[in-house]
């Protein structure tokens, strides 16, 4: 035996295929606790996408040899299912966000964020946004396609399509909430700004402000009656708090020295999330494969200790 | 040949501390926003991180102060631990100051640390209570415009950490009743 060949069988020994795989999740932990990173995040980190390839590449080794062997390969097989299902999904998978108001139709381009895999391209789908709740659920209708009904609340995503077609892309709610229209005007009347901002229903009220290239001002603001559209502001300039929380109804000025503030409108919006993963049923029937070599192990387990 | 059970978990552990010792390097060369400060936490220890969080914001305070005290002389600007953003927030209040011929004077009285949360390597949420005497002064003369005030208050400082340093990215105002009761003097 060449000694080639024997780093090919030492390279593909279980002894390697599982230290590589511990120590991956011996990694992952720190790396996810100190830096805030999560599961689908560190996947997706370069040395980890080289660790998946080095365990696919050692698993096909290892399947090759048992097929050669005539042992069972159900094992191999099962891994080298999983690691091509994820090597699959750093190709060609596509995740993208956008955010639509009420009754917006979304033509599956234009997304305000994407990433996409070495070859991924965008899934094509077709979204109208029928009605979006109000509160922090955030319910939201979604005609898909121009057929297809989907209700979700904030955070939860359509695992029945997945179920229903398997390659299909996955949608998301990843959250819901309001925009007023604000305007910054002068003393006088004259209009200085005017900016459409966005805040979720989920978040921390304390922290949505905006600020204006026109003033040095912040203005803090938080729904106080979505249905009734009033809003309750705060305007503070560097440390001191110039006008504590007041609540002001559409259109009703609130001055602050020698400005006033208002908002003219209140939209609802929904942030979607369009993802496209196909290594997941790849690795799904991965780890099917896995779960009925378990199986067989465990039923020849016990035949052998029967006498 | 054979091998005996100790020697096999001896092998197994030791492949597995030298793969991720490969992953670290691949990190280090692949992923050097993430691995960088994240090896740089583990040999700084968790209170001299805060310790090095609570100075920037002594330091943030501090320059602060100055910046409005010289009506905004650019020679301490540099020192300001803060993201470009808030620098052109505050030289913005300096310029609508110096437009209404005033400078304000601001004086802190007390700073207490409430609460230090490290959220990731490179970021931080800091809870303060700070207790601030003010006044303003005509611009030209130097003359007191109204009377000193001050107040109390509780603040939010988001900060992160760049090049490995920390920097406030931003500071908000937080709705907290004082950490400790004052001395009450009763007749």
């Amino acid at each position: 035996m060449n000694s080639s060949t024997k780093l090919l069988r030492w390279a593909s020994s279980w002894q390697v295929i599982a230290c590589l795989m511990a120590s991956l999740m011996l990694v992952s932990v720190p790396v996810m606790v100190l830096s805030g990173l999560s599961v689908i995040e560190f996947l997706r980190l370069v040395p980890t996408k080289i660790f998946v390839l080095l365990l696919f590449l050692a698993s096909l080794v290892r399947l090759i040899r048992c097929a050669l062997d005539r042992t069972d390969i159900l094992l191999p097989l099962g891994f080298s299912v999983i690691f091509l299902g994820l090597l699959l999904n750093y190709a060609f998978s596509f995740t993208g966000i956008t955010v639509l108001g009420p009754g917006e139709e979304f033509d599956g381009t234009g997304y305000e964020r994407t990433e996409t895999g070495v070859w991924g391209g965008l899934p094509k789908l077709r979204l109208k946004v029928e009605k979006i709740e109000g509160g922090k659920t955030g319910k939201t209708e979604l005609k898909l396609n121009t057929t297809e009904i989907v209700s979700l609340v904030a955070g939860s995503s359509s695992l029945d399509r997945f179920f229903h077609n398997p390659f299909s892309a996955h949608i998301r709610i990843l959250k819901t909430g309001v925009a007023p229209q604000f305007v910054i005007a002068s003393q006088s009347g004259k209009v200085l700004d005017s900016m459409l901002v966005k805040v979720g229903y989920a978040e921390d009220e304390m922290t949505n402000y905006f600020r204006s290239p026109e003033l040095p001002h912040r203005i803090y603001f938080m729904v106080a009656d979505d249905v009734h559209k009033q809003l309750s502001l705060m305007i503070t300039r560097g440390k001191l708090t110039i006008q504590d929380w007041k609540t002001v109804k559409l259109d009703e000025k609130l001055e602050f020295e020698g400005f006033a503030v208002y908002f003219t409108e209140v939209v609802r919006w929904v942030e979607i999330e369009v993802s496209v993963f196909p290594g997941n049923p790849v690795m799904l029937v991965g780890g099917i494969i896995i779960l009925l070599a378990g199986v067989r192990f465990l039923r020849g387990q016990i035949m052998k200790t029967r006498p | 040949m054979k091998f005996s059970p100790l020697h096999i978990v001896v092998q197994t552990v030791a492949g597995i501390l030298c793969f991720a010792a490969l992953y670290c390097m691949m990190g280090y060369a692949f992923e050097k926003q993430l691995f960088v400060p994240l090896v740089s936490r583990l040999f700084t220890g968790r209170s001299e991180e805060i310790r090095q969080i609570h100075e920037t914001i002594r330091l943030y305070d501090k320059v602060f102060t100055d910046l409005y005290v010289s009506d905004g002389q650019v020679m301490r600007l540099d020192d300001l631990p803060v993201r470009t953003v808030l620098k052109h927030e505050i030289y913005r209040e300096l310029d609508f100051l110096r437009a209404k011929d005033l400078v304000l004077i601001y004086d802190m009285a007390n700073l207490k640390f409430v609460s230090t949360k490290l959220e990731s390597h490179f970021t931080a949420e800091v809870l303060t209570y700070e207790e601030w005497n003010y006044v303003y002064r005509k611009g030209s003369d130097r003359k007191q415009a109204g009377t000193v005030k001050g107040f109390g208050a509780g603040f939010r400082y988001h900060l992160i950490k760049q090049q490995g340093r920390w920097k406030v990215a931003d500071v908000d105002p937080v709705k907290m009743a004082p950490p400790e009761a004052k001395d009450e003097f009763k007749y």
